[in-house]
């Protein structure tokens, strides 16, 4: 579907280079140092989230807001729908005397629901758009990346091979790979 | 982070200058308020236009019968009985109807006047020096860049005290009823006498008032200059020396518990009791989240104001994108705790509580307002600063915070002139004349105390963290 | 780069590095649980089977088996509950208000937290649902068309609002802790060896990779869920107050319940929080990553809202007073000389001075000391609804409704099963899943406080 972004799948690309890191900060440099020669960082995997490199290798701040928006105002609405359906249209209740349409006794209730809304709908298209499911096969390019060590990515093709693996080896990658179909090849 | 790695930011001291264009604004925004003000008290309704209106019914209802006719009739027959819209009897007792001997001239309007702006900036001056103290006790790093600005705030407080301090010595038996009834002295039993306000005469009675206000200000105060004189200290010592700070600590420390008490009685004393019957035991923390938001969004407009000026040069978009956050988030608090209060005393419909609400949301004199107090402080707050973009943008957060401060305006008119002057209340040119004056003074003086130190706390243990400070995701 | 103030203390001590911390924390799961383990979780389950034979009891029997009676129709049952749903406070206030204010050190703490705010909204929900006597017909607190009558659930009442609150509040902490877990189970996921082990850990990672894309949104979301879930705890306490606050009760109309309740329930959540972590950090050797400094940042927080809770019980005693209404001044009169004075008191006691001992720097400093306070803490935190809800219920208008309650032993086997339910989920929760949030921890190793 659409809205799965493309870039987080691994399969049915061709020759991916790999640098594989232990240190944070060599990451980062090297990072810097690919975009900076306008190699394309394809994506870095990484066991904990590193600030900043989101901006580095160029990645757009996500529209999840929007999303987030949209949800609470539909579970706003709803709420207000279904409560004025519920005890003005279908069967007005005269509580305390209390005037039917008066939204004072109504915010909790449709306070609740907006924030049900908003939680699971962007939830739901997070997981959605990051490709994350029950049981899915995850795509791992190293079984220690979600522990201690940084896999960084860079499709081959319209690259300088030669020049990402020199960069990878300068700012002190621990090893190097290849990968091509799903196999991978150690380089250096 | 990213775009901060990149250089060494540079940490300097910064002297502040008045630009002149500031003062002649600033000064400018007073006299024309003055001017207002004064052309203000002169067009007030004379009191012997009134008189004849006066001796039938209170001065309160003066020029504004359309609204307030069916009320009054049922006032003449019951003083605790008035007629709701439709004609039926209600038991809502109209607190500001309870005083029909003591007609009130028109001259009150000013003193209820400034006793709205100069509380709404008591408070402001006073939440500002909060904010220091509760930055100091809670290790808030990123706030260090802009402390000297709620530090230059808090030289308001005397400045504010001396005029509530003077309206509540003049005017206290015109602004409220309990004081005035204090000084009738009705005996027990006499015609005449209030029950409830004899048993409140223990906590309500000018001396309470006078030297209850004078005393937890006065005390604020000396711990504003304290923490004042402690980071001006630091400036001048080398770089490294904790003492000074350690002792900003323990300072905020005991004035955060001492304010957190106290405050509250400050607030029952001086606005609570305009409505000498009613209570609420919230109200104390409403008036805080009042002065709170208030504080936080000039805090916010004077590090715009000083940026675009070229100065506080480590304070990047990331502090004034979270002061636009706190902005936003305390709005929420805001509403939050008006909504508490509106919404028990409104389910629970007892008469004694409700009938606040019922000389503000009922009113027609106030209803517009009761509905904008919502609208301006929370529903456009809550929209325009909800996106990110928003929150680093200089001229809509400007836009929010005109919204902000004048919507507090309103909310502390809303507490105090109901009950103080009720239907004899209106947004003219008194008040907005006042309340441009009061701006205008608190703005230059503000200015001025910036003059007096450097704008960044140079020593300050935290500065580092502050100039590379980032909101982050 | 790191331009954390110098007179910061280090967050995590030991100098572990990011292979050290997944070794630490997902040991409990890849060996065998220990004996220390095995013993605390019997025990729990016992309680547990209390929990069950009780409430089997109550349904069995019917609702008079407890002690509620004509003017005291709220007891043992709702004191537990908002003491409860109070405890659950604390892992929200730790994870999304703690985030929005970047106080850091909650990294070490917040999944534990917001697993004992999921358990103890469970505990919570037993008490109103059983309470309500034909537990068979609860689904009628659901806006569901009612099938006798064209009547529809009151949206008025805000006992209906509590069931939109606790089940909000439930689903979105659940997510929230889920989504927090999901990078560490991906961890485990990786290192487990057994078969069955290395199934579920697959399922509930959802191929979790670890790819920067998925992280910047990841952070995002986490970042906008704190925002809702800090209003959202705010909302769910706010409800509960309103349950007293809306009536006409003298002692329970008071407009500063609000904020209060929520005070109350942050100050009792830290209680449970210290008393669970104290322990837990002993008995798994985590004195590196809950350091004295994260039990001394929280006994701050104790201090602070118990004095919070303090100054609202004296504006209450107060205003009461200042109100005029003789109904208002003698519920708190009653509330403190009545024949509850010992609750009152003991509430006092617990709540506004036992906490005061934290302004000296060794009493939260010293883990044991804490451990006691916090106890002492729980105690007061379940002494203020006791107080609230009977001393008010005692006395009516009518003094022929005047009565007396205590509570029957099912109802005291309730409470107690209900720490058993508490407990055996938090065992489970500490052998399963890693108790500390790995992930995040890793991101500020060097960091300081």
């Amino acid at each position: 579907m659409g809205i799965i972004d493309k870039n987080v799948m691994l399969r049915n690309r061709g020759k991916m280079l790999l640098g594989v890191y232990e240190d944070e900060e060599k990451v980062m440099a090297a990072a810097k140092e690919l975009t900076g020669h306008g190699i394309p960082v394809l994506d870095v995997y990484t066991p904990y989230p590193l600030h900043g490199l989101d901006r580095i290798i160029g990645i757009k701040r996500t529209n999840l807001t929007v999303i987030a928006f949209i949800c609470g105002l539909t579970g706003f609405s709803l709420a207000a729908l279904m409560i004025w359906y519920m005890n003005v249209h279908d069967w007005p209740m005269n509580v305390g005397n209390k005037p039917l349409i008066f939204a004072t006794s109504w915010i909790p209730v449709m306070f609740e629901s907006t924030v049900l809304l908003t939680a699971f709908g962007m939830a739901f298209f997070f997981f959605w758009r990051n490709r994350l499911a029950h049981g899915i096969e995850p795509e791992l390019l190293d079984d220690r990346q979600t522990d201690d060590r940084m896999v960084v990515v860079v499709e081959a093709g319209n690259v300088n091979e030669q020049e990402v693996l020199s960069i990878y080896r300068k700012t002190g990658a621990v090893e190097l790979r290849e990968r091509l179909n799903g196999t991978q090849k150690v380089v250096g | 982070m990213a775009h901060h790695e990149a250089h060494h930011i540079e940490i300097s001291k910064e002297q502040f200058v008045v630009p002149a264009k500031a003062k002649m604004f600033t000064l400018g925004a007073a006299i024309i308020g003055l001017l207002l003000t004064v052309v203000g008290v002169f067009t007030l309704p004379t009191d012997s236009s009134h008189s004849a209106n006066s001796h039938a019914k209170p001065a309160t209802h003066a020029g504004h019968d359309n609204h307030g006719a069916a009320a009054q009739e049922a006032h003449k027959v019951d003083p605790n009985l008035v007629v709701d819209n439709a004609g039926h009897e209600t038991l809502f007792p109209k607190t500001t109807h309870k005083d029909p001997e003591h007609p009130k001239p028109a001259f009150t309007r000013f003193w209820a006047n400034l006793l709205v702006n100069g509380y709404f900036f008591l408070i402001i001056s006073l939440a500002a020096l909060f904010f220091i103290a509760v930055n100091h006790v809670a290790n808030a790093g990123w706030s260090a860049a802009i402390k000297r600005i709620p530090e230059a705030m808090l030289t308001f407080i005397p400045v504010a005290l001396v005029i509530v301090l003077v309206v509540l010595f003049v005017a206290r038996q015109d602004l409220y009823h309990w004081a005035h009834y204090e000084h009738q002295n009705i005996a027990k039993g006499a015609p005449g006498y209030d029950k409830i306000l004899a048993g409140k005469s223990g906590f309500l009675n000018s001396n309470i008032l006078l030297f209850g206000t004078l005393l937890f200000v006065s005390i604020y105060f000396l711990f504003g200059l304290k923490l004042r004189s402690l980071s001006k200290k630091e400036d001048e010592v080398s770089k490294g020396d904790l003492t000074n700070f350690r002792k900003s600590v323990r300072f905020s420390g005991a004035f955060t518990v001492i304010y957190g008490f106290s405050f509250s009685v400050l607030s029952w004393l001086i606005i609570m009791s305009v409505d000498a019957h009613w209570y609420s035991t919230i109200f104390g923390v409403y008036n805080f989240a009042t002065g709170w938001v208030s504080a936080l969004t000039i805090i916010c407009c004077f590090v715009l104001y000083l940026r675009s000026q070229g100065y506080l040069k480590i304070v990047s978009d990331e502090h004034v994108h979270d002061l636009g956050k706190f902005m936003f988030a305390f709005s929420i608090f805001w509403t939050y705790i008006w909504l508490a209060q509106f919404l028990l005393i409104w389910y629970a419909q007892i008469p004694e509580e409700v009938a606040y609400y019922y000389d503000r949301f009922n009113d027609p004199q106030f209803k517009f307002q009761f509905f904008l107090n919502v609208i301006m402080n929370f529903v456009a707050p809550f929209l325009i600063l909800m996106t990110r973009n928003n929150k680093r943008n200089p001229l809509v957060l400007s836009i929010a915070a005109l919204i902000l401060i004048t919507g507090h305006w309103n909310d502390v008119y809303l507490m105090v002139m109901p009950g103080t002057i009720g239907s004899a209340a209106e947004v003219g040119v008194l008040e907005i004349g006042m309340f441009t004056m009061f701006c205008g003074v608190f703005a230059y003086w503000v200015l001025q105390a910036l003059t007096r130190r450097s704008l960044i706390a140079v020593n300050h243990p935290y500065i580092e963290e502050s100039a590379y400070h980032d909101v982050g995701p | 780069m790191n331009h954390d103030s110098i007179i910061r203390q280090p967050l995590v001590v030991g100098g572990k590095t990011p292979t050290d911390v997944t070794a630490d924390i997902s040991r409990p799961i890849l060996n065998k649980p220990s004996t220390s383990w095995r013993v605390g979780f019997v025990i729990s389950f016992i309680f547990l089977l209390l929990l069950v034979w009780t409430i089997g009891y109550t349904v069995w029997t019917g609702i008079g088996v407890w002690n509620i009676n004509k003017s005291v129709m709220w007891g043992w049952d709702i004191t537990n509950f908002v003491f409860w749903v109070g405890i659950g406070h604390a892992g929200t206030l730790i994870s999304a208000i703690l985030l929005l204010f970047r106080q850091k050190w909650r990294m070490s703490i917040n999944r534990s937290a917001e697993a004992m705010t999921i358990f103890a909204v469970m505990c919570a929900a037993i008490f109103p649902v059983f309470h309500m006597g034909r537990v068979w017909v609860a689904y009628w607190a659901l806006p569901l068309p009612n099938s006798f009558g064209s009547l529809w659930a009151n949206f008025q009442s805000p006992l209906l609002w509590d069931v939109f609150a606790i089940s909000t509040y439930f689903s979105v902490s659940l997510l929230f802790w889920y989504l927090g877990l999901i990078p560490d189970i991906a961890t485990i996921r990786d290192k487990i060896k057994t078969k069955a082990g290395k199934f579920w850990y697959r399922v509930f990672s959802m191929g979790w990779t670890g790819s920067t894309r998925t992280w910047a949104r990841y952070e995002v979301v986490s970042l906008i869920l704190a925002g809702l879930s800090t209003p959202l705890v705010l909302s769910v306490h706010t409800i509960v107050s309103t349950d007293f606050a809306t009536s006409l009760v003298p002692g329970w109309h008071t407009t500063i319940f609000p904020p209060y309740f929520v005070a109350g329930a942050i100050f009792s959540g830290f209680g449970m929080v210290l008393t669970l972590l104290i322990v837990a950090r002993k008995v798994m050797n985590y004195e590196n990553y809950i350091t004295i400094g994260h039990l001394e940042a929280m006994a701050k927080v104790v201090m602070l809202t118990g004095t919070m809770v303090g100054m609202a019980y004296i504006t209450e005693f107060f205003v009461a007073w200042y109100s005029g209404v003789e109904y208002e001044q003698y519920a708190f009169i009653n509330r403190a000389t009545g024949p509850y004075w010992w609750a009152y008191w003991s509430m006092m006691f617990c709540n506004l001075v036992s906490p005061q001992v934290f302004w000296f720097k060794w009493a939260r400093t010293t883990p044991w000391f804490i451990f006691m306070i916090s106890i002492v803490v729980n105690v007061g935190m379940w002494f203020e609804r006791f107080v609230i809800i009977v001393t008010s219920l005692h006395r009516d208008y009518l003094p022929s409704s005047w009565v007396m309650y205590s509570a029957s032993w099912t109802e005291i086997g309730i409470f107690l099963g209900t720490f058993g339910l508490f407990f055996t989920c938090f065992f489970l929760f500490s052998k399963f899943l890693p108790v500390i949030n790995m992930s995040e921890l890793k991101t500020i190793l060097k960091n300081r406080e």
